[in-house]
């Protein structure tokens, strides 16, 4: 039974693509963790000159300068962790790029299935985790760093791993900031599916292409949107109380995820079927 | 095992002429069989819809009754092909036979052995170093290591030394069993005409001849260096020392060995005339 290709393909594939493209996800991890902590640093820097500058720093400015601290850089990990999960959505078919990739992927005896799910699973649970992990990694560089190079000896203070992965950077942990987590990862799985849609449409310079296709897609909808509003409610603010569950909280929160969870799901669908599609010729 | 080509055709697009209409073509297990044709008869594109990679503008290619697009697993594990220009990942010999060979239940590392021997190669570590010959040579003893019972190549010799194209003549020979068949698309007809069962030449989007290499004995007369060109003779091309000429087989005649050159271009001219004489016989 374990020299069934079908069965064989199942658990050879993911161990044959992590091999073949260690090099690359080990480079992405890496320069995804030199990034971060570069930033870190310039940041720690910035938020120290900032509270030595301020005239009136409050009664307690250590842990002011603390909250302060990690809520920067809780914004620029956002910040990184959109950039990684952009580009590996764009790579999420890079086995497809170009005609030798495309022969060699299509020729190994696995299915459609594990191939996409493969590919799916690196470039984003993998991809989340890894980011979580060069996270933590560069905030523990950003305190040896404080604690031997600067006499901010009071701002050596790690974020806590769960609040690394929550990208919630307050010292005080509070329900919106759940709330918050969950929008965010929704919107990062969505981007994550449309880039990978993108890559698997357009084989050469993905993430180009996608981007410019986004940016034209949601312009016509903003403007369709912006002129529905006009066209129903005019210059004045919506005061239809059947709109009223969007300014409740967290009702908000979970319509937003839902929809981009939605339209993640949509995007991913297209692409394995247009994955299936798929011919060593480029007919795009 | 049957690979089966069932009202076939194929145009890259909606501008551009067919490269194959409407061909049929059965494929039973056994033999090594030449697929010839001038450049851009289909050759290449014959060989990728054969083995997925292509999908088909109408009718389909199948394998044991399921198309090969579909590429489920246990079909492309049943068919390989060898392309023209292989590429090799950047990793030790060992560790992509490690990887790759997994998936070819039946593949044997004793014929991978053999095949790197008798292509002379020397010790192999990492892939990505080797010239394209080389890729070459690793990729042909694969191939013929993973034992399929399908085994597809385009322009195998392409890029071999002299040494190498006399140890693929002798390893197709060593290892074409009964229960495989060896599709070879080349221009080098001189390298491969020793080794051909069968021989399928394509023109203008269809196969002009698809015949096995006895019954074409059996139907026509092979001369070699002929100073005046016989009556009867279908096709000549000059050679050294005269012309070689293809005419039709006498009963009194002896079979003689095929001259691919001369068939090619026969075929390419008179294709009614040589598939009359073939099938008569």
């Amino acid at each position: 039974m374990l020299n069934n290709p079908t069965i064989l393909h199942v658990m050879k594939y993911p161990k044959l693509f992590l091999a073949t493209n260690a090099r690359k996800l080990l480079m992405m991890l890496g320069i995804t963790y030199i990034l971060t902590t570069l930033l870190l640093i310039f940041n720690l820097y910035a938020t120290e000159r900032y509270f030595y500058e301020q005239q009136n720093p409050g009664p307690d400015p250590i842990n002011a300068t603390r909250d302060l601290l990690w809520s920067s850089e809780c914004d620029i990990m956002t910040f990184i962790a959109f950039v990684v999960i952009i580009i590996s959505g764009s790579m999420m078919f890079g086995a497809l790029s170009d005609r030798r990739s495309r022969l060699n992927t299509l020729e190994v005896p696995a299915s459609h299935t594990v191939k996409f799910f493969t590919w799916f699973a690196v470039y984003l649970p993998v991809a989340i985790i890894a980011m979580w992990i060069s996270f933590y990694a560069a905030q523990i560089t950003r305190v040896c760093w404080t604690q031997l190079f600067t006499d901010f000896g009071s701002y050596a203070h790690i974020i806590p791993f769960h609040r690394v992965m929550l990208l919630e950077g307050g010292f005080v942990l509070e329900p919106s900031d759940i709330y918050d987590a969950m929008t965010t990862y929704g919107a990062m799985i969505f981007i994550n599916s449309v880039f990978a849609l993108g890559s698997v449409i357009f084989p050469r310079l993905s993430f180009l292409k996608t981007a410019i296709s986004c940016s034209i897609i949601s312009t016509m909808i903003g403007v369709a949107a912006l002129l529905g509003h006009l066209v129903f409610f005019g210059l004045h603010a919506n005061t239809d109380p059947r709109f009223a569950i969007f300014d409740t909280f967290p009702q908000r929160e979970y319509i937003i995820t839902a929809v981009m969870l939605f339209g993640a799901l949509c995007c991913y669908l297209l692409s394995y079927y247009r994955f299936k599609q798929t011919e060593i010729i480029n007919r795009w | 095992m049957q690979l089966a080509l069932n009202h076939l055709s194929f145009r890259y697009s909606r501008r551009k002429p067919p490269v194959l209409h409407d061909v049929n073509a059965v494929f039973e297990q056994g033999g090594v069989c030449g697929l010839l044709g001038p450049n851009g008869a289909g050759k290449s594109t014959l060989l990728y819809l054969m083995s997925g990679l292509l999908m088909p503008t109408s009718g389909n290619v199948t394998f044991d009754g399921t198309s090969t697009a579909r590429r489920k697993p246990q079909i492309l594990a049943s068919i390989y092909l060898v392309p023209e220009e292989p590429s090799l990942p950047r990793m030790s010999l060992d560790q992509f036979i490690r990887l790759y060979a997994g998936f070819y239940p039946d593949f044997s590392m004793e014929i991978m052995k053999d095949a790197l021997k008798e292509f002379e190669m020397p010790e192999v570590n990492r892939l990505d170093a080797l010239s394209m010959g080389q890729r070459k040579k690793v990729i042909l003893s694969f191939a013929l290591a993973c034992r399929t019972p399908v085994l597809l190549m385009d322009e195998p010799t392409n890029g071999l030394d002299i040494p190498g194209k006399a140890a693929f003549r002798r390893l197709i020979a060593r290892y074409a069993t009964d229960d495989r068949l060896i599709l070879i698309s080349t221009h080098q007809v001189r390298d491969l005409d020793r080794i051909l069962d069968h021989i399928i030449i394509m023109n203008y989007n269809q196969f002009v001849i698809n015949a096995s290499v006895a019954d074409i004995q059996r139907a026509l007369h092979f001369s070699y260096g002929l100073r005046e060109l016989p009556e009867d003779a279908i096709a000549s091309i000059p050679s050294l020392y005269g012309f070689d000429t293809i005419s039709p087989a006498k009963d009194d005649m002896d079979e003689t060995e095929i001259n691919l050159e001369v068939l090619f271009d026969a075929a390419l001219k008179h294709p009614e005339v040589i598939n009359n004489l073939i099938s008569r016989h």
